[in-house]
């Protein structure tokens, strides 16, 4: 999945729409389709809600990043970007999910 | 000269498939190792500390600072940005995943992930057409190449550095590589000013080239951009005189959109002229212009003794 949607991000035009598939949840199907099958649906319930937090936080890191990545280029820029990930996605967790 | 503003978001939605030529596996090979690396760090995090918050690393940015490096080094800083802030409208389609799927997943696991697939790849095409749609309506436009402000910072320290200081002659640029420049704090200690002339009579009134050499030489011209580099440098008594002249969107008097001479006049009366004729479109054009600038810029400091 990872592949299949960097690919398709690689040839649509414009970037903006490719970045679509940047945010794609190639990771999530894979691992999802994996607890399913191995743990049932329950625990994959139980995922899918971390996840929609995890969502959030993506959207703040996408926030950032579109200026950090202006800022310091593109690799420190989206690496800088990653706190305000973990700050959202762990702020969550604790105080709403857990 | 001519511009158009760099609006890289407006055109149409299309497939680049002479992008087939520069498929490299390493590249795809770098992704999905990123991606096996977080599903492992995941299924750590479950068992750590729970599925939910195992979920969380289920929508993290695992894959997008590799795909934004390469991309910066293939095509440039403005389509890393753009492909970010694409992203950014993908991350509400990756939200109605999650939600679509936590929906169903109980009562239909295997329908459910196929259902989330569809919800997301909606939501996000639905916002980016919205938001594209919003841009139309404000006339939303970019007039600046996206430069990361380290790269202008560099030629300002390396002018600070050396004591030396800049005036700048823009054509087609348009004043664009002054005011990346003097976004740099401490600027003002090395930048004169910088004048910007966009046809044959500004360059003679405002930069004093002579008439007869604007008579006898195409506008975009090696000799023309020499002059204006030493006139840039005269006029704003710099040490060092910068100047472009290019055509940027469409042809000019028989001169190929692209062709574009830039030019610097150092302290020690030498000029180094660059020329180059590819075309990018006026966006990636007026980018490649103001980073081969910067590069002018310093490699001419290079030898240079400092003040």
């Amino acid at each position: 999945m990872v592949v299949a949607f960097a690919a398709i991000g690689e040839f649509l035009r414009p970037r903006g729409l490719a970045g679509i598939f940047a945010a794609a949840p190639s990771v999530a199907v894979g691992s999802l389709a994996i607890t399913v099958v191995a743990s049932g649906p329950s625990s994959a319930t139980n995922q899918l809600t971390g996840m929609v937090a995890g969502a959030v936080a993506f959207a703040a890191y996408c926030l950032v990043g579109a200026e950090s990545v202006k800022r310091f280029g593109a690799l420190k820029g989206a690496v800088t970007a990653m706190a305000p990930w973990f700050a959202v996605a762990i702020g969550l967790w604790l105080v709403v999910l857990r | 000269m001519t511009s158009r503003a760099n609006q890289p978001d407006q055109e149409a939605p299309r497939l680049d498939l002479s992008k087939l030529r520069t498929i490299n596996p390493r590249d795809y090979a770098l992704r999905f190792g990123f991606g096996a690396l977080i599903s492992a760090v995941a299924a750590v995090v479950v068992m750590r500390f729970g599925p939910v918050a195992g979920g969380l690393f289920l929508a993290f940015p695992a894959i997008l600072p590799a795909t934004l490096t390469l991309l910066e080094k293939k095509e440039g800083l403005a389509q890393a940005v753009s492909d970010m802030r694409g992203a950014a409208i993908g991350s509400l389609g990756m939200v109605a995943f999650a939600v679509t799927g936590l929906l169903l997943i109980k009562s239909r696991p295997a329908l459910a992930l196929v259902a989330a697939l569809i919800a997301w790849i909606l939501a996000a095409l639905a916002s980016y057409l919205l938001l594209r749609l919003l841009a139309r309506v404000l006339g939303e436009k970019q007039y600046l190449p996206e430069i990361a402000t380290q790269e202008a910072a560099s030629v300002i320290e390396a002018l600070s550095g050396r004591g030396f200081t800049l005036g700048l002659a823009e054509s087609c640029t348009g004043g664009t590589i002054a005011a990346l420049l003097t976004d740099v704090p401490g600027a003002g200690k090395v930048i004169r000013g910088s004048i910007v002339t966009w046809n044959d009579e500004t360059k003679a009134d405002l930069l004093g080239l002579d008439p007869s050499l604007l008579a006898t030489h195409d506008i975009v011209s090696a000799a023309v951009a020499k002059e204006m580099a030493h006139r840039a440098k005269k006029v704003l008594r710099a040490d060092i005189g910068f100047a472009i002249t290019g055509v940027e969107g469409r042809p000019l008097h028989g001169q190929p959109s692209g062709l574009t001479f830039l030019a610097v006049a150092c302290p020690d009366e030498r000029t180094v002229v660059r020329r180059y004729h590819d075309d990018h479109g006026a966006g990636r054009n007026r980018e490649r212009d103001v980073r081969t600038a910067f590069e002018l810029i310093q490699k001419s400091l290079e030898g240079e003794p400092s003040r």
